[in-house]
């Protein structure tokens, strides 16, 4: 497993404002493997972290997600960082990025290349978590940019996509003075064996796709009665090396900001169930995405079930949670967790058993979630 | 030499045609340096793909259809997609190329 990932993590204080690299150690890596399991031994009281798995990023069907972890009232809770977001964050050049304290002044993080510095955000003040990402981007010059922000509500948005934070990580950014994370992944990962790599998650990436065929579309992920009362929305679209799009554009009725991604299941669940028509149901989930709010709010005490609620197998989306691979495409294909085994033996260069992992993310996992 | 050929109505913007390109390339974790560029602006729910084709042909795949610019011919589009000009153009792989492979819609096909 250390070979990888760069095997460093970026830690940010915001007391003082110091951004400093540290190495992380091999045998964290053999121990604990990635993702949220390493970020649990990581995040600081109070604090919050992003993370990769072992497998974000690279060519395999679900690898587009990250972790973010917040530790509060010393309770890790974590949720999947995903769409564009985990791939960027794993070519940023940290394997892990811890955030601790408070800053005196708003500002935002901004990260590519292995380089990190904290921007005054004050001109950032009057504007929505969407606002601040069409900002920062313009400032930075890039659109790939991925910006996970705060709003006035509980939970950060991804860009413009909400419905991943249960776990009060943009309130927690928002108490820290901490406007943004600002991510642009620019470096480069080598990894053992890259031909057989590539090879097996091709196959694993052609078998996924077939399996899903026409499926897709944020309709798709809805009960029937909610799923009726989506009318109008787009294009469907996918994460990062995912075959299966689960989310759908949607208008926003904003001539600024025409559309955004119905990404939110639970929020699309619950306000199907009011009064309005079809129309108003998106138009109000627009509204309460730009302002860091979602209908179900902070899940609380859920640990992994932002993205899930529920489906598929424990087992499979703890693993995802480790690894890097996104729950609700394990949860929906419950694809074989040995296929990921293998593919994690041919990058590490080293045979990794499914055997060897379940019980160790299964522990790990009721270890965190204490 | 044969060509790539996108199907916008299949795509599911993924993105995987481009990691996978510069995993093929250089063997490691990159998209730096691939022949494909994926293009999006979620604020208006539009995504698609550049590819930078032999002899500075440039494939547009567009939601609303596919267009081919050659040398000289303004490409248009935002700044976002001027990067093209520095990326490798496409070899097909010599052969096999990787991203067709991956495709999980078939978005993409050897043509």
């Amino acid at each position: 497993m250390p070979g990888m990932f760069y095997g460093k993590m970026l830690m940010v204080d915001l007391n003082d404002g110091t951004l400093e690299e540290r190495e992380v150690d091999d045998d964290l890596y053999k121990r604990r493997v990635g993702g949220a399991p390493l970020l649990a031994t990581m995040t600081k009281k109070e604090g919050i972290s992003l993370g990769s798995g072992p497998l974000t990023g690279l060519p395999c069907p679900g690898a587009s997600m990250a972790m973010a972890c917040v530790e509060k009232d010393r309770r890790r809770r974590f949720a999947p960082v995903m769409l564009d977001a985990g791939l960027e964050i794993r070519l940023s050049g940290f394997d892990f990025i811890v955030i601790e304290g408070k800053s005196a002044s708003p500002v935002y993080l901004w990260i590519r290349d292995e380089v990190a510095d904290l921007i005054p955000a004050e001109k950032l003040a009057d504007k929505d978590c969407w606002g601040a990402v069409s900002a920062i981007r313009k400032e930075q010059g890039d659109q790939r940019i991925q910006v996970i922000s705060s709003g006035k509500g509980p939970c950060a948005s991804l860009s413009y996509v909400s419905g991943w934070d249960g776990i009060g990580f943009g309130g927690a950014m928002r108490d820290m003075n901490l406007r943004a994370i600002a991510v642009r992944g620019m470096s480069e990962l080598p990894v053992e064996n890259p031909e057989a790599l590539l090879a097996k998650g091709s196959e694993m990436m052609s078998r996924s796709g077939k399996l899903i065929a026409d499926r897709g579309g944020a309709a798709s992920i809805l009960p029937p009665p909610a799923a009726a009362r989506l009318k109008g929305v787009g294009r469907k679209r996918a994460c990062f090396s995912c075959p299966y799009p689960c989310m759908s554009y949607a208008p926003t009725g904003d001539e600024g900001h025409p559309s955004f991604l119905l990404m939110d299941q639970k929020s699309l669940i619950n306000l199907s169930r009011t009064s309005g028509n079809e129309v108003d149901v998106v138009r109000r989930l627009a509204e309460l995405h730009r302002s860091g709010e979602q209908s179900w709010g902070v899940s609380g005490s859920a640990t992994y079930e932002t993205m899930t609620d529920g489906v598929g197998e424990y087992d499979l989306i703890a693993a995802g949670y480790m690894l890097g691979i996104c729950p609700r495409f394990l949860g929906l294909i419950q694809p074989p967790l040995s296929a990921y085994c293998e593919l994690l033996s041919i990058g590490a260069g080293e045979p990794i058993a499914k055997e060897a992992i379940l019980p160790l993310c299964n522990s790990l996992m009721s270890e965190v979630a204490k | 030499m044969a060509q790539l050929k996108y199907y916008p109505e299949r795509c599911i913007g993924c993105a995987g045609c481009e990691s996978v390109c510069g995993f093929q390339r250089e063997s490691l974790l990159s998209t730096m340096t691939s022949s494909i560029m994926f293009h999006v602006e979620e604020e208006r729910g539009y995504y698609g793909i550049i590819v930078k084709r032999q002899g500075g042909e440039l494939l547009l795949g567009k939601p609303e259809g596919v267009e081919i610019k050659r040398p000289g011919e303004a490409a248009g589009g935002s700044a976002a997609a001027k990067p093209i000009a520095m990326r490798p153009a496409c070899d097909m792989c010599k052969g096999k190329p990787k991203c067709v492979a991956y495709c999980p819609t078939g978005a993409l096909e050897e043509g």
